[in-house]
């Protein structure tokens, strides 16, 4: 394989994602070795060039589009300083009198550049991602009203993680604009925080004051940290190449053709959707964070075992959690905390009490930041759809807080029992996946269709090799699937008793290490969906 | 500096145990013959391993376009020259090379062909990565058999004797009707293809040389996949290879394929009746390069009369 060919592939991308050879074999243990031998003044500037790399090898000349964005929020992060700065320059020489109107003044400027450095991301966003949903429903509102006129659907190349790193770009800019972060007059620094290769496919979304500094001051690869992140990509890999792309054939046969099965399969296959998304993105994550750990940089954590959440609420607290944090901090609190919504709450507290009082407002932030939520996932109806339905488990959660205490409490029930707990998630975990049911399928009415056939199509098929031969998988793939989520569930559990597995295992000798890592590997390599008779599947959120 | 010894004698060290515990894997996964049934991927392809030591006369190499358009057995009876197609579904340049190195570790083809098809088909380096890192840890192309490992399986003893009736011709007579408008319209343009691609039918040129084989390219007919840009660009580069090409999409007069009757789908693959007519042009050009014996009566190749009794039976059977 010549090296021109890997760097100039022309049309063809070279690397899809984390989990493909070249990743693996060549561009990540290059970027290590590259990393290791450089002088430490320049390991920071590497990493930087490694990860412009790694995105041009990915999306080739869409490339542009991360430069221009890291240009832009360069510069208007530091246009937002400038105003700070005149501000406080003339409040000092203001008299007392005049300081409101200077600092009025000064905001309307910041506001203003903030939100044009805001439009043009998301606006960027809105157009690659959302142009084709729009003209198409405006479409279909056309044909509804009996006018003529069609509008020609756009089609764009998107650049791969853009979802991903624009939350990144505008989460800087508003910390700029409101002081919690100092503008960057650094555009290296400020590149290597936005396009940092572990992370700009699927994330985390970190935001400047996480990794900003820390991907700057890197120092030499720690032994221990290195074992550490070799242990969680392994981890991660085993999720996705195990688990989750042994599941893709079922999960595709199901989802594509439900009309052919009855109810109990099409439930199974909601499940192991659930399972396989979470196996994928969790799996990718860890790699991440492996990865991040090798170059000496703790990235902030996506997932933290959320089935075994006992509320909605609770599960997206800890499923893809800087997203959630994402949407908390820039959409929930800037909603409830403006001047109608303060205002609203004042008066609904008087009239419904400090319970519901408070909810008014809060549920139209919530309902914002889940009509958010869905879209960002994708420009369907069905990933609206999700975002409503879990709007609507929350709300319904937060509104029947007190009937559920009232009732727990006259029927002696425990909240803390382990029964009621188990009985909660088990709750938490079915709302779940009937939510992902809608997030996976093709299209709001196939959701709908899909459900219907749940419930009237109830003939229980037993799961053997010739009913599952139409899915693409027998029970033997179900049996390693079945070892590979025990394992996980396992790991998870002694995680929420507050058991490290991954720092046991680092803390091992070395043999007793050496063999669980051999035994780790040779498991992926020999159980994992890969090669001849497999079609290989891209991570699953990079699509989103 | 020790410190960083020590660490590179770890790293070192551990890769070492692992390649030893792949390479011990794939003695264990590895097919323990060539057969489908062992497991084999590509058994008809790969039933050339199985073929007697230097008895195979002409080589050809590519996709579904090759297993469709050429019958050794038509090749064989028409002309006494033996001819083995190593070819599989979507091959790509990489794996038509594996092919090519694999052939000549037990056999001398004089003609190497090439099915033009495969130089547009677009790999990554990853495929390449993937190749060649399965062709030395099997493994890693045979792991999935962990479902129908054997006792057989553990005792590392291969056995490639297995062979195909058919030499890698896989029969069909289905017929669906090919349009033939436009079908190789004169253009003075070219479609190009990659590099890479590029690259590796120059290897396959300069191994074929190495090993005293005459390397032809081939385009067989096709009213889908081939067309005047493809022929100019593939001609251009046999006149800079040097080397020959046989575009029968331009040979209607020696190969008359009726587009209604004798493709399989729509003009894409031709049938078993469009295949005769292109491998009696195949076997009387076989025949021109004066490079065979004709051994139609030599006892050693009885087994391929055989064969063609066994394939006639089996077609009047279908």
């Amino acid at each position: 394989m010549s090296l021109s060919y890997l760097l100039f592939a022309g049309k063809y991308s070279i690397m899809t994602s984390y989990f493909a050879n070249v990743f693996l074999y060549i561009f990540l243990p290059a970027s290590i070795i590259g990393f290791f031998v450089m002088p430490k003044k320049a390991k920071k500037y590497f990493l930087l060039a490694a990860s412009l790399i790694y995105f041009w090898l990915v999306a080739g000349k869409l490339i542009i589009y991360p430069l221009l964005s890291i240009l832009a929020v360069h510069y208007f992060g530091l246009w937002l300083d400038r105003i700070r700065t005149k501000q406080t320059l003339a409040l000092k020489e203001a008299e007392k009198e005049e300081k409101k109107q200077i600092k009025k003044s000064f905001q309307q400027k910041s506001r203003l550049v903030l939100g044009f450095a805001a439009v043009l991301h998301i606006g960027l966003l809105l157009v690659l991602k959302y142009s084709p949903f729009f003209t198409e429903n405006l479409n279909s509102l056309l044909e509804v009203l009996n006018v003529s006129t069609r509008l020609e659907v756009p089609s764009y190349l998107m650049p791969i993680g853009i979802s991903f790193y624009t939350l990144q770009a505008v989460s800087y800019l508003f910390d700029v604009y409101r002081g919690t972060t100092q503008a960057d007059d650094n555009i290296f620094r400020l590149g290597l925080f936005m396009s940092f290769f572990p992370q700009i496919v699927e994330g985390p979304i970190c935001r400047y004051n996480q990794t900003a500094e820390k991907l700057w001051n890197v120092t030499q690869i720690d032994y221990h940290r290195f074992l550490l992140g070799i242990q969680r990509i392994l981890f991660g890999y085993m999720k996705k190449l195990v688990v989750a792309d042994r599941l893709n054939p079922f999960v595709k046969e199901a989802f594509d053709n439900y009309a052919s099965y009855d109810g109990p399969m099409l439930a199974l296959g909601a499940l192991l959707y659930t399972v396989q998304l979470y196996m994928d993105f969790s799996g990718t994550m860890d790699a991440v964070v492996g990865m991040g750990q090798i170059f000496g940089v703790e990235m902030p954590e996506n997932f933290r075992r959320p089935f075994f959440s006992k509320t909605i609420s609770e599960f997206w607290q800890r499923w893809h959690i800087t997203l959630g944090t994402w949407f908390k901090d820039y959409i929930f609190y800037p909603v409830t905390m403006s001047k109608p919504m303060k205002k609203l709450t004042g008066s609904a507290r008087k009239k419904l009490g400090n319970h519901f009082g408070p909810l008014l407002s809060g549920s139209i932030a919530l309902f914002c930041v889940w009509f958010c939520n869905g879209l960002w996932h994708g420009s369907a109806w069905n990933y609206i759809f999700f975002g409503m339905y879990h709007f609507v488990l929350i709300l319904c959660g937060d509104i029947i807080l007190p009937a559920v205490k009232f009732f727990q409490t006259k029927l002696h029930i425990n909240p803390e029992k382990l029964p009621y707990r188990i009985f909660q998630i088990l709750r938490s975990a079915v709302l779940v996946v009937f939510g992902e049911l809608f997030f996976r399928a093709n299209g709001l009415r196939a959701g709908f269709a899909m459900t219907k056939i749940m419930f009237t199509r109830v003939n229980f098929t037993a799961l053997n090799d010739q009913t599952l031969r139409p899915f693409g998988i027998d029970t033997k793939d179900l049996f390693i699937v079945g070892v590979a989520v025990l394992l996980v569930f396992i790991i998870s559990l002694l995680k929420e008793k507050g058991i490290d597995v991954n720092e046991r295992v680092a803390g091992q000798n070395i043999v007793v290490r050496r063999i669980i890592l051999y035994a780790l590997i040779m498991f992926i390599i020999v159980f994992g969906a890969y090669g001849p008779g497999y079609v290989p599947v891209d991570p699953m959120y990079a699509e989103f | 500096m020790k410190k960083y010894l020590k660490l590179v004698w770890r790293l070192l060290s551990f890769a070492l145990v692992l390649l030893l515990l792949m390479l011990g894997a794939s003695l264990i996964f590895q097919p323990k013959d060539n057969s489908k049934d062992a497991g084999m991927l590509d058994s008809t392809a790969n039933g050339i391993l199985g073929e007697p030591e230097n008895s195979i006369d002409a080589l050809i190499i590519g996709d579904s376009e090759a297993y469709s358009a050429f019958v050794p057995l038509t090749i064989w009876a028409e002309s006494g020259i033996t001819s083995y197609v190593c070819a599989t579904s979507a091959q790509i340049l990489c794996y038509s090379y594996e092919f090519l190195e694999k052939t000549f570790e037990r056999q001398q083809p004089r003609v190497v062909m090439l099915e033009t098809n495969v130089i547009y088909r677009a790999f990554s380096a990853s495929d390449i990565l993937t190749q060649k890192l399965s062709e030395k840890l099997s493994v890693f192309r045979y792991h999935d058999r962990w479902k129908t490992l054997s006792l057989r399986d553990w005792s590392f003893g291969v056995d490639l004797s297995s062979t195909e009736i058919n030499k890698g011709y896989i029969y069909n007579n289905a017929v669906s009707p090919a349009s033939t408008d436009g079908y190789m319209k004169s253009s003075k343009f070219s479609e190009s293809f990659s590099r890479e691609n590029e690259k590796y039918v120059r290897m396959m040129k300069e191994f074929c040389d190495a090993n005293g084989a005459k390397f032809v390219l081939v385009s067989s007919p096709s009213t889908k996949n081939w067309n005047m840009p493809r022929h100019n660009a593939v001609e251009k580069l046999a006149n800079e290879l040097g080397i020959e090409y046989l575009d029968m999409n331009l040979m209607r007069k020696q190969i008359p394929i009726n587009w209604k009757l004798e493709t399989k789908d729509k003009g894409d693959h031709l049938n078993y009746s469009g295949a005769t007519k292109v491998s009696v042009f195949l076997a009387s050009y076989l025949e021109k390069t004066e490079l065979f014996k004709d051994k139609r009566n030599d006892k050693n190749f009885s087994q391929w009369h055989d064969a063609v009794r066994q394939f006639n039976e089996d077609i009047g059977k279908s």
